[in-house]
């Protein structure tokens, strides 16, 4: 029982550790963010439907980033686009993609 | 007929579309909502700014830094929030925590914190100045 628990406590650990590891490069994640400019690159773009704007990206928090991206690909979250988008990048896509996002500064 | 029913959902839908893009409310009150730890019965909860930090601050109210796994909703569109916030209630958006939280929200009060975070400036910004 006693085993079990510890068991669990180092899977736990590890999978955390995965997570962790899975270091993002801008770089790489700048070319593969030109595709997110179609939406997040037009002020004021507007989702078709529901009608809303689609949110500023630009400076979010990587791991916020990350997480969303994480839930279109699980499902978790559903807009068609960027489920579509998000099931086509690799996990180290995704951490690219944030990396260089969350980098990203305002010069207004 | 045809095309009276035509004409009628066309303005439904057009006013639909406006409503929803031009959230209407109260900044402040939303500011009392977003830090507020009790909710309407007077219960203790935890406040908006215990996540997300004390508007645009990225600052916990206990001066600690604002996690990363928590995003920056300061500063971001009124109308997108007021979207998420109802994602959430409606349980369309996985996040336990804040399902909970959005349910406790009235549909007054997500336009109120909607609208007030949407006043604030920060650095969530579009991708219109990054596309060389």
């Amino acid at each position: 029982m006693k085993s079990s628990l510890f068991l669990l406590a180092g899977l736990l650990l590890s999978a955390n550790t995965l997570a962790a590891e899975l270091k993002g490069d801008p770089r790489a994640g700048k070319t593969l963010a030109y595709t997110c400019t179609g939406c997040h690159g037009i002020s004021e773009y507007k989702n078709a439907y529901p009608s809303y704007r689609v949110p500023k990206i630009a400076g979010q928090n990587e791991k916020y980033l990350l997480a969303a991206l994480h839930g279109y690909k699980k499902g978790e979250r559903n807009h068609p686009t960027m489920k579509a988008q998000a099931s086509s990048y690799s996990d180290q896509d995704m951490a690219n993609i944030s990396a260089h996002l969350s980098r990203l500064s305002s010069k207004k | 007929m045809i095309i009276r029913t035509l004409l009628i959902t066309t303005t439904l839908l057009f006013t639909g579309n406006v409503a929803a893009l031009s959230v209407k409310g109260d900044a402040a009150n939303g500011k009392k909502v977003f830090e507020s730890n009790k909710d309407t019965k007077g219960q203790l909860v935890a406040a908006c700014t215990s996540c997300h930090g004390v508007g645009s601050t990225g600052k916990l109210p206990d001066g600690s830094a604002a996690p990363g796994e928590n995003p920056i909703i300061a500063g971001q569109y009124p109308d997108y929030l007021s979207k998420a916030l109802h994602d959430y209630k409606n349980k369309k958006r996985a996040n336990l925590g804040m399902q909970g939280n959005a349910a406790r929200l009235s549909d007054k009060e997500i336009s109120d914190v909607s609208v007030y975070l949407g006043t604030l400036k920060s650095k969530v910004h579009d991708l219109s100045e990054h596309k060389d």
